[in-house]
């Protein structure tokens, strides 16, 4: 290999003799570390002051052992699962290493290149001690609505340093007591200080609930049995991906995908990803890729490795929550430099929508030769919008944001879904009533888009179009991605209705913003937000005609669809 | 004089009643009946039990009853074909939900399809804001070409949710107004009649499955109603309702929802009513049946409340929202019929597949294959193999060794400890179930006590109190049939709530006043509606509080009466507390009321509960036998097998020791000791396995 590629792998290395413990008491610690886990997300969710955290679960939170190696992990944003390991690693590397640990500390970590994030995704890192022996670590990444950076969110940055204030590990709580200093220095460094120490506060209720709930396990079963169930939850944990790749002849399969542009120049960014399958090992080889970016596209490695293993994690299609076994037939070649591997101080606030994109491109991989494996694609975006501005009654500063979900892809086993997340699987759409209350706008309406669904023996899900009036003057940051390269659909299946966004100023003029950073929207103007349908799957005129003129009677597509995609059928 | 109470469940149809003294007012008996559950018409069934039992009604003076009519019809899809009408421009909120996928790996998920056809939802023009001010008036031009659409394509049934109606109802009035008066004979309902909580797609979707439900459930209701009246049954016929309480069938036929979860929560309100009569405040309580498992918690004597209840959703489907009062239960599948499988992986799991009643388990002897939580008890000696289903079974320990070593044979385990290591996976199942209502909400089990019942409840709870560091088990007498007493102990109980956002300071003294006191007098217009006089009611006044910005809220308790600045402050000081109480900190921030919350009771005579008799029967003559039993790491000993219908109050006796009767059996290990009280209910100590 080229030495100048940078190789990753996570790799077999067992750590306790698997005889030590019998199957049953295996389970049990299985489904108790699942609780544990599950206990961190309640805690945070439900003492956090931010929408963005317990409505679009912007987090992930989890549970490793000393060796840093996932354990158990809350259902929460999956592109976040697998960066986990590399912000433990770094925020312990940030405090000078193990022996600098105390029952009691709690580590802020988010520089950008060891998180795999931009730095508004703060990890909060909790050692674990059991009889004086560190055990384990607690962590739990998640999204602060605001960390300072030129604006609350930006699609134009142009080094790291304009993004957020850069926390490189340090301890926010020492031996069990706040560390003032720092504590100070988090909240003085943001547009919404009330929200960030209230998020602060739920994160370290979190990790710390964790940490109770690990050592109550501890205490029943003893480290020796405990260990010896974490090797046994990995090995089987592998044998799920293993035995999806197993049903993959070896070879090298190719796909290719873009960026609508770079953040701050005009023109696309095209990037190829190649998918390498080698007996029950996948590695996905990502180092054919552009050199970093002048703007915030570029996506860290943490992030780059982690789009691998969730997209693995997808097709393996366990309905069990992934551990670090799942990771280990997966490896990563990057190139340093480059728009999956940037160095500092490369720009990275949209870290995640070439993420989303290489998802996605590898599914398109794949697809190339075993369609009836892989959905078509989703819409393809995560269409967020953040807004903020000042209240005009009270003064006070507003932010928030939030994505918005596509139609999925049709895949051989059936239609694309309405409406969901590709990714972020548990991203609830917040409500309307509850909006307004919150923010100064009115919703006009949240509607299925006739005709989005791409067409095909199996249709692609409708995307769904949310339009606002501001009712009073505010700021918009937008990001929706492929506009300009429209879900694709899958062995004979049509494309579906691509993303955007739009400006309506005084009802009649309408900008395109797909991507853009600080619009004034006007009081009184609109945004609407146009979310994708999913590609189709398969020859349209194979579609059962019955199911299309359902279709037609609930509205889903139009007159003009039926006669120009499945002519056979009359209406 | 009789007091009964009958309960529709999926295979059986269950009736207990009281005998009652016509001097004292004193229960004399308690009895029970069951018979087949007849689903072509379920009151047919009500009355075979009755007449089984010969309960004479004419001489009844109550008559109870929890019905699964409604879920029924919810998950066969037999409701009836609703239309839904929404506001403009949101008339695909009930299909596009709230767009999370559970399911978190599944690229290939589907949503939950919507109760109502997208052809059949139709919309008007007008809007409300979240204060509920009018923004543009409604506009009711297109509403006659919808009813036309909607006659023409049969619907049966119409709901009406809009935007913000919770805070202004005035435009659902209206259009149910014009809907009536020019379609009298459909049935229609609007969101703000059911709740007036916010959040549109939970509302809609609550109001399109009450309209799906509402004729079939009135009908029935009429229907049974009109055969009490045919055997010249006098009294006042009531429904368990899903928040605790029973309910008049008049009130029940307007928003027939509320019996969504009929027969789970009368348990608990039972357990609740086991704890005024025996003074235990704090309980949890645990149901185990054959599918599943149910817990709950029970603060001061108050069976919690949630509003934010969802139906099928687990970790494959997002389910549908149910935006109803329902008793805070959390359920597993994990009851007696319970499979026990070993996946790809090598990985002993227990549920949710259940064996049902048919096979059933492999003990049955009617061809079940496969192995489940009974069979283990069985292999361990717990469940008696020769009173198996109380002798009316002969348990089949060939078939039963069997198949459970196909299982051993894959976890390398002889078949004793395959059994145990079901056991163990089952109560880990429920372990976990037992801490999501109570450690993680803040509660410490040691100060609760816990009063399991159903079929299984005795078998499992003493091992799980142990872990789960609760010190006191009960298990009531007659526990198997426990949920159906505890209808006949209920009071007649509804819920109002308001979304109404107050900031927490002097100007809330108004608020809050005023709307209790308008909250209080819905409440006794719709009593006296129905004749129940205003000295039988009394209420209970909860709010919702949150700091400033936050989502989630905590209820608290407030005093009924004058509310004035002092009052603010204590609630304020009230919800720092609890706050504190359930996520270990509190905040310097401002404190917002999200939501009013009033309960309405009126008050039912119930009768005193019989004492058991003191024969002066000495303990030892309860037992029956004894025999070798297998308590999992406190090894197997030779244990005392006692009659639960022998014994009388103050014996006391320890284990390692099973009490059972045909129906229950108690495991009691052998650290535990037993005390019977004056009602014949088991009162077992429990020694923890951690000291914290």
């Amino acid at each position: 290999m080229d030495s100048k590629l940078h190789h990753y792998k996570c790799g077999i290395d067992r750590k306790a003799d698997i005889s030590d413990v019998d199957p049953v008491t295996t389970q049990i610690i299985r489904n108790s570390l699942n609780s544990a886990a599950e206990q961190m997300k309640r805690a945070l969710c439900r003492t956090a002051m931010s929408p963005v955290i317990y409505e679009v679960l912007d987090f992930a939170g989890a549970i490793y052992d000393n060796h840093m190696r996932l354990l158990a992990q809350a259902p929460s944003l999956p592109l976040f699962m697998g960066t986990l390991n590399f912000c433990i690693e770094e925020a312990v590397k940030g405090v000078g290493g193990e022996e600098n640990l105390n029952d009691g500390d709690i580590i802020i970590y988010n520089s950008p290149y060891g998180t795999g994030s931009h730095p508004q995704d703060a990890a909060l890192v909790a050692p674990v001690f059991f009889e004086n022996e560190l055990v384990a670590y607690t962590a739990i990444k998640a999204h602060w609505l605001d960390i300072a950076g030129k604006e609350p969110y930006s699609t134009d940055t142009v080094d790291v340093f304009q993004e957020g204030t850069v926390y490189p590990g340090v301890k926010l709580f020492s031996k069990g007591e706040l560390v003032d200093d720092i504590y100070k220095m988090c909240i003085a460094n943001s547009r919404v200080p009330n929200s960030v120490a209230g998020d602060i506060n739920a994160q370290a209720i979190g990790v710390k609930a964790g940490s109770t709930a690990l050592k109550r396990i501890l205490s029943k079963y003893g480290i020796k049995k405990f260990r010896a169930a974490a090797e046994s939850i990995f090995d089987a944990g592998e044998l799920i991906v293993k035995n999806y790749l197993k049903n993959i002849p070896n070879g090298e399969y190719s796909g290719s995908g873009q960026m609508d542009s770079n953040g701050v120049e005009p023109g696309k960014v095209p990037f190829d990803i190649k998918v390498i399958i080698e007996d029950e090992k996948v590695i996905l080889d990502m180092s054919n890729a552009p050199p970093q970016q002048n703007g915030p596209i570029n996506c860290p490695l943490p992030s780059t490795v982690s789009t691998a293993r969730v997209a693995m994690s997808m097709l393996a299609g366990s309905n069990e929550a992934p551990n670090e076994g799942f990771f280990r037939p997966i490896e990563v070649i990057t190139k340093p430099g480059t728009l999956f591997h940037p160095l500092s101080p490369a720009p990275v606030f949209l870290y995640g929508w070439p993420a989303l994109q290489a998802m996605e491109v590898f599914y398109r991989a794949l697809g190339s030769k075993f369609p009836d494996k892989v959905p078509a694609s989703s819409g393809g975006c995560i269409n967020a919008i953040v807004w903020w501005g000042i209240r005009e009654q009270s003064g006070e500063p507003w932010a928030d944001g939030a994505p918005h979900p596509v139609g999925q892809g049709a895949s051989s086993y059936g239609d694309g879904a309405t409406c969901l997340h590709h990714a972020e699987s548990a991203t609830r759409f917040a409500p309307a009533e509850v909006w307004e209350n919150r923010n100064p706008w009115l919703v006009n309406r949240v509607e299925l888009i006739k005709d989005s669904g791409g067409a095909g023996k199996y249709r692609g899900g409708l995307g769904v179009n949310l339009e606002f009036t501001m009712l009073e003057d505010s700021y918009a940051t937008t990001v929706c991605e492929r506009t300009l390269l429209p879900p694709w659909g899958l062995n004979g299946g049509k494309e579906g209705l691509a993303n955007n966004c739009y400006v309506i100023e005084d009802d009649q003029k309408v900008l395109e913003k797909p991507k853009a950073t600080r619009v004034h929207v006007k009081k009184g103007n609109r945004v609407l937000i146009q979310c994708g349908g999913g590609g189709g799957y398969g020859n349209p005129a194979e579609r059962n005609q019955e199911k299309v003129l359902d279709d037609y009677k609930q509205g889903y597509i139009s007159k003009e669809y039926v006669n120009k995609f499945h002519p056979e059928v009359k209406i | 004089m009789f007091r009964v109470a009958t309960d529709v469940g999926g295979t059986f149809t269950d009736l207990v009643y009281f005998e009652i003294d016509a001097k004292s007012g004193k229960a004399l008996s308690i009895k029970t009946a069951k018979s087949d559950t007849t689903p072509s018409s379920y009151e047919k069934g009500v009355f075979d039990t009755i007449n089984k039992a010969n309960v004479n009604i004419e001489k009844s003076i109550f008559f109870a009853h929890g019905t699964t009519v409604v879920i029924n019809s919810i998950t066969e899809r037999k409701g009836v074909r609703t239309g839904l009408i929404t506001t403009l421009g949101f008339r695909d909120s009930i299909e596009i939900a709230r767009g999370d996928r559970p399911d978190f790996f599944n690229l290939r998920y589907q949503k939950p399809k919507p109760f109502v056809s997208r052809y059949l939802r139709s919309e008007v023009p007008g809007r409300i804001d979240f204060l509920g001010k009018e923004l543009t008036p409604l506009d009711l031009s297109n509403l006659d070409s919808i009813i036309d659409h909607f006659k023409k394509n049969n619907v049966k049934s119409v709901a009406v949710c809009l935007i913000h109606a919770y805070a202004n109802s005035s435009h659902e009035i209206k259009v149910v107004d014009h809907i009536k008066k020019i379609w009298p004979e459909i049935d229609v309902v609007a969101s703000h009649e059911i709740t007036r909580e916010w959040r549109e797609y939970e509302r809609t979707n609550t109001t399109a499955l009450c309209a799906y439900v509402k004729p079939i459930a009135r009908n029935y209701l009429d229907k049974l109603n009109t055969k009490l009246i045919e055997s010249n049954f006098s009294g006042n016929p009531y429904v368990m309702q899903s928040n605790g309480g029973i309910d008049t069938f008049e009130s029940t036929k307007n928003i027939p929802l509320t019996m969504i979860e009929s027969g789970p929560t009368s348990g608990v309100l039972g357990a609740a009513e086991l704890g005024k009569l025996i003074n235990e405040k704090n309980i949890i309580t645990l149901d185990v049946g054959g599918t599943t498992a149910k817990c709950s918690l029970i603060e001061n004597g108050n069976v919690k409340i949630n509003t934010n209840y969802w139906i099928e959703k687990n970790r494959q489907s997002a389910g549908y929202p149910v935006m109803l009062p329902v008793v805070d239960i959390v359920e597993i599948g994990n009851g007696g019929g319970s499979i026990a499988w070993v996946d790809d992986y090598n990985k002993l799991h227990v549920g949710p597949q259940s064996a049902g009643a048919d096979p059933g388990p492999v003990s049955y002897g009617k061809g079940g294959k496969s192995i489940t939580t009974t069979d283990a008890n069985l292999i361990t000696n717990r469940i008696n193999q020769k009173f198996f289903c109380g002798g009316e079974i002969q348990a089949d320990m060939n078939a039963v060794n069997k198949s459970i070593e196909l299982i051993s044979s894959k976890l390398k385990f002889n078949n004793s400890e395959t059994a145990r290591g079901i056991i163990r996976i089952a109560n880990n199942n429920m372990i976990n179930a037992l801490k999501l209502v109570s450690v993680n909400k803040g509660y410490d089990p040691r100060e609760f006590t816990l009063v399991a019942f159903g079929g299984g409840g005795g078998m499992h709870a003493t091992s799980l109190a142990k872990e789960l560091n609760v010190p006191k088990v009960i298990i009531p007498v007659n526990s198997s049939v426990f949920s159906a007493w505890g209808m006949l102990m209920s009071d007649l109980r509804r819920d109002y709530i308001l979304t109404k956002l107050t900031t927490m300071n002097d100007e809330a003294v108004d608020v809050l006043n005023k709307t209790f006191l308008e909250m209080e007098k819905q409440a006794i217009d719709s009593f006296s509606l129905e004749n129940i006089s205003k000295d039988l009611i009394s209420f209970k006044r909860f709010g919702s509080f949150r700091y400033l910005g936050q989502d989630h809220s905590v209820e608290i308790l407030i005093d009924n009466g004058n509310i004035d600045k002092n009052s603010i402050q204590k609630i304020i000081s009230d919800f720092h507390n609890q706050y504190e109480k359930e996520f270990t900190y509190k905040l310097e921030s401002q404190v917002d009321m999200i939501q009013f919350h009033l309960v309405a009771f009126a008050k039912i005579d119930k009768p005193d509960l019989q004492e058991r008799k003191k024969t002066g029967r000495t303990v030892d003559k309860t037992i029956k036998e004894n025999r070798m039993v297998d308590f999992d790491e406190m090894g197997i000993h030779d244990s005392k097998i006692y009659d639960f219908d022998l014994l009388e109050p103050d014996m006391e006796f320890s284990g390692p020791a099973i009490v059972e009767d045909p129906s229950t059996t108690v495991v009691i290990f052998p650290d535990q000791k037993c005390k019977v009280d004056n009602y014949a209910n088991l009162h077992i100590s429990i020694l923890g396995d951690q000291n914290e």
